[in-house]
C-alpha cells in the first residue's frame, strides 16, 4: 500500500522536501511509519514540537494509538505545532 | 496589598472640555480582575449604558494596561481597549502592542481614558503625567503611518510611543484601526470611535520606570526566559504565523472565496517559504521582544513594486485566499493600504470577498464598484475595494457600515456574509473544527478566534476533542476563553506566555515578584469572572442566544472540496454544542449568567 506523506511548514526545510509517496506492506501500522520517519529524516515522535496527522486527525486521538493501521491512500500530515489565539 | 506592577492611577481626559483629571482604580478591583482587559470593562459596565452610540460623543475609550505592562519582561507590550464598538454596535475590546502601553506606564498611569468631542481635530500628548491638547487640523487625512511619525516629533522618539488614525477613521469607516506603534487595535472599528471624537492620535513618553516587588527575581527570570525563547519560538522567529498557512490550508480549513471553500489551490504561492523566499526585509520587535514574530516583507517587482507591511496569518488568509488570490505582492500591498488607510485587514478581507462573490453572481455591477471588475482574484480589484471603503465611494460606503449595516440595508445577502454580531469571521472555517465554530458563535466581540478561544491544537491533539465530534466542546471553548481573559489582563503577549507560565495551569510566581501578591491560584477563576462581567454587559446590549448563532453558510452549505469535502455543521449541532457551552457557564438556555454564577464570581459586588 502506499501512503503520502506531506511535510508542512518548518517540517519542509528540515525534510528537504514538499511531500513523498511511500510504500508500506499490508499490516502496516502508525509505528512503522515512525519508525521509518525517524530512519530517513530523524524525526521522532516524541518530539513535543512536531504534530503528527492521519487523514486530519492527531495520531494520539486515534484509540489504538500507534498500533493504528495504516491504509493504502492514507494522508499523513507533519507540522509544526501550531499556536494562535 | 500591591508593591509593584501598577501606578494605580487612571488618566481621564475630557475632549469637549479640554480638561483631564487623575483617579485611581481600587486596589480590590484589581485584585479581582487583574487589570487590561478586566478592568476595562469593569470601567466600560459602570459608564457605557445600552443606549450610547459608538460615534456619539458619550461614547468613551478606556484604554488599560496590565501589572505586567511596560515591566522588563519578555514582549510586556500589551494594553488593552473597552469602548462601544462601531462595527457591531456592541461592547468592544481589543488588544494592542507596540510602545504605547508600556511608555504610559512608565508616564505614571496604568490606563487612560478618552471622553467627549473635540472642538476641531486635535491631538494629545501626555509626557510624564503633564498632558497637553495639540491643533491637529494641519494633519486631517494624513494616513495613519504619517500622523505615527508626526506625533513621535511631538514628544521626541526616546522612551515614547503613539497611535493615530488613518482617513478611513476620520471619515468614520466603522472597521476603522487605531494604528499603535505600527502595529494595531484591529478589530471592532475603535478607529472610528476617535474619528467621531475628532482626535487623530497621541503621542506618551515616560521617563520612569514600572516598580517591582522583587527586582532581583525579575532580572533573573528575565534572562532566563529570554533565552528560552529562542529555542521555542524559533520558527516565529524565523516564518512568524506565516508559518501555518499551510497547515490550516492542508487540514481544510482556509477561507477560500469568501468561505464557499476551506482549501486554496494557491496556497503554495502564498505559504511561509513563498513570503520568507521573495518578501521578507527583517523581522519586527515589539517593546521588549526576544522573538520578534513580525515578518516585514518587501515587494521587490511587478505592479507592487515597493510595498512594504508587516504580513501576519490573519492578513494572509483573508486578504489572499478569500478574495482567491494568490499573489503574495497583492497581498503585501493590501496589507499596507489597510495600515495606511487605517482599516482592519481582517474585516476588509471579508468584506472585499463578499463584494466579489456578489459581483461574480450578478448581484452587483460595474455600477457599484466604481468600474472595478471585482472578479475573485483580481489582485487590482483587491486594493481599489479597499480604496473605496476607505473614502466611502460607491459601493464603498455601505460596506464602511460593516457587515451590521451591509445587512440592515440588504437582508437578502446573508447567504454571503460571514460574520457573528456584526464581525466577520477570522481566517478559519469552523466547518473544519467544531470548537472554532463555537468561538466564533460565543466570543465577547463577535467572531473571533482570540476573545473566542482558540481551540486548534486541543482539537488535533486531545483524544478528548475529536475536531468533529460535538460533546466537550462547550467545556474547551469556556476553559480557552477563559484562560484568555486573564492573559489579556495581565500587558503580555500571547507568544511568548508559555515562557512565563501562564498557561490554562498557571505555575509560575510572575505576577508574585512583580506585584507582590500571589494571583497565580486565582487567575483561572479570575478569567471567568472577566468573561461573565462582559456577557453582562452584552445582556444588557441585547445580546442573547439568537446573537450567538452562525451565518447561514455554515450551517447550511457543506465544504464542496478540499481536504474536508462533504463536511458540514447543522444549525442543530451548533446548538447542541451551545446548550453544553451555556450549562458549563452558568448560563441559562438564553445565554444569560444566572445568579448563582454571578453570585459564585463575586461580580456584583464589582459592579454596585
Amino acid at each position: 500500500m502506499t501512503v503520502t506523506v506531506k511535510y508542512l511548514s518548518i517540517l519542509r526545510d528540515k525534510a528537504g522536501l514538499r511531500e513523498e509517496s511511500v510504500g508500506f506492506p499490508a499490516g502496516s501500522r502508525l509505528a512503522d511509519l515512525a519508525r521509518w520517519l525517524r530512519e530517513r529524516h530523524g524525526f521522532e515522535y516524541e518530539d513535543r514540537d512536531i504534530m503528527y496527522i492521519l487523514n486530519g486527525r492527531g495520531w494520539g486521538q486515534y484509540p489504538q494509538g500507534l498500533e493504528t493501521p495504516l491504509s493504502d491512500g492514507d494522508t499523513v500530515l507533519l507540522s509544526v505545532l501550531v499556536s494562535g489565539g | 496589598m500591591f508593591s509593584g506592577g501598577y501606578t494605580g492611577r487612571i488618566l481621564r481626559v475630557d475632549l469637549s472640555r479640554k480638561r483631564h483629571s487623575v483617579e485611581t482604580v481600587e486596589e480590590r478591583i484589581r485584585q479581582r480582575l487583574l487589570g487590561g482587559r478586566g478592568v476595562a470593562a469593569w470601567m466600560y459596565y459602570r459608564e457605557i449604558g445600552a443606549d450610547v452610540d459608538p460615534l456619539g460623543p458619550e461614547n468613551k475609550v478606556f484604554f488599560m494596561a496590565g501589572p505586567l505592562t511596560g515591566v522588563r519582561l519578555p514582549s510586556t507590550t500589551k494594553f488593552q481597549l473597552a469602548t462601544k464598538g462601531p462595527e457591531t454596535r456592541m461592547y468592544l475590546c481589543s488588544n494592542g502592542g507596540g510602545d504605547f502601553g508600556p511608555r504610559l506606564k512608565q508616564a505614571g498611569f496604568d490606563g487612560l481614558v478618552i471622553e467627549g468631542r473635540a472642538e476641531d481635530w486635535t491631538y494629545l500628548t501626555i509626557r510624564d503625567g503633564e498632558v497637553a491638547f495639540g491643533d491637529a487640523r494641519p494633519w486631517k487625512g494624513l494616513d495613519s503611518e504619517a500622523a505615527l511619525e508626526k506625533l513621535y516629533e511631538t514628544v521626541g522618539e526616546k522612551n515614547s510611543g503613539a497611535l493615530a488614525i488613518g482617513p478611513a477613521g476620520e471619515n468614520l469607516v466603522r472597521l476603522s484601526h487605531i494604528n499603535v506603534d505600527h502595529r494595531a487595535f484591529g478589530r471592532g472599528g475603535a478607529g472610528a470611535v476617535l474619528g467621531s471624537k475628532r482626535l487623530k492620535g497621541i503621542a506618551v513618553a515616560g521617563t520612569g520606570t514600572v516598580p517591582v516587588a522583587d527586582p532581583a527575581a525579575v532580572r533573573k527570570l528575565w534572562k532566563e526566559a529570554s533565552k528560552e525563547l529562542q529555542t521555542t519560538r524559533a520558527n516565529h522567529k524565523k516564518y512568524g504565523t506565516a508559518q501555518y498557512i499551510e497547515v490550516i490550508n492542508e487540514l481544510g480549513c482556509m477561507p477560500t472565496r469568501n468561505f464557499q471553500t476551506s482549501y486554496f489551490e494557491g496556497g503554495q504561492e502564498v505559504d511561509a517559504q513563498a513570503m520568507k523566499s521573495r518578501y521578507y526585509l527583517k523581522n519586527f520587535h515589539c517593546f521588549n521582544c526576544p522573538v520578534g514574530c513580525g515578518m516585514v516583507c518587501e515587494v521587490r517587482e511587478g505592479p507592487y513594486a515597493g510595498a512594504r507591511a508587516r504580513t501576519e496569518f490573519e492578513t494572509i488568509g483573508l486578504l489572499g485566499p478569500n478574495c482567491g488570490i494568490s499573489d503574495f505582492g497583492a497581498i503585501v500591498a493590501g496589507n499596507q493600504l489597510c495600515d495606511q488607510l487605517g482599516i482592519d485587514t481582517m474585516s476588509a478581507g471579508n468584506l472585499v470577498a463578499l463584494t466579489m462573490e456578489l459581483y461574480e453572481r450578478g448581484l452587483i455591477g460595474r455600477e457599484e464598484t466604481a468600474g472595478i471588475d471585482a472578479r475573485f482574484g483580481n489582485a487590482d480589484a483587491l486594493l481599489g475595494i479597499i480604496r473605496l471603503i476607505a473614502e466611502r465611494k460607491g459601493i464603498g460606503d455601505l460596506l464602511a457600515e460593516g457587515a451590521k449595516g451591509v445587512l440592515e440595508r440588504h437582508p437578502e445577502w446573508s447567504p454571503y456574509l460571514l460574520a457573528v454580531k456584526g464581525l466577520p469571521f477570522a481566517a478559519y472555517d469552523p466547518r473544519g473544527f467544531y470548537g472554532n465554530a463555537l468561538t466564533y458563535g460565543t466570543s465577547s466581540r463577535g467572531a473571533c478566534h482570540n476573545v473566542g478561544g482558540w481551540t486548534i491544537r486541543a482539537e488535533l491533539q486531545s483524544g478528548q476533542y475529536d475536531r468533529f465530534a460535538l460533546e466537550g466542546k462547550g467545556r474547551l471553548v469556556k476553559d480557552t476563553q477563559d484562560n484568555r481573559a486573564y492573559v489579556d489582563s495581565l500587558g503580555l503577549c500571547t507568544v511568548v506566555r508559555g515562557s512565563l507560565g501562564f498557561s490554562a495551569s498557571p505555575t509560575m510566581d510572575v505576577l508574585k515578584i512583580v506585584t507582590g501578591y500571589d494571583f497565580t491560584p486565582e487567575l483561572i477563576e479570575i478569567g471567568e469572572r472577566i468573561y461573565n462581567l462582559e456577557r453582562m454587559i452584552l445582556n444588557r446590549e441585547g445580546v442573547h442566544r439568537k446573537e450567538d448563532q452562525l451565518p447561514e453558510r455554515i450551517v447550511k452549505e457543506s465544504i464542496p472540496s478540499g481536504p474536508i469535502e462533504g463536511r458540514t455543521l447543522t444549525e442543530g449541532m451548533y446548538n447542541q454544542m451551545l446548550d453544553e457551552y451555556y450549562r458549563d457557564r452558568g448560563w441559562d438556555a438564553d445565554g444569560v449568567p444566572t445568579a448563582e454564577t454571578v453570585a459564585r464570581l463575586g461580580i456584583e459586588e464589582l459592579v454596585v
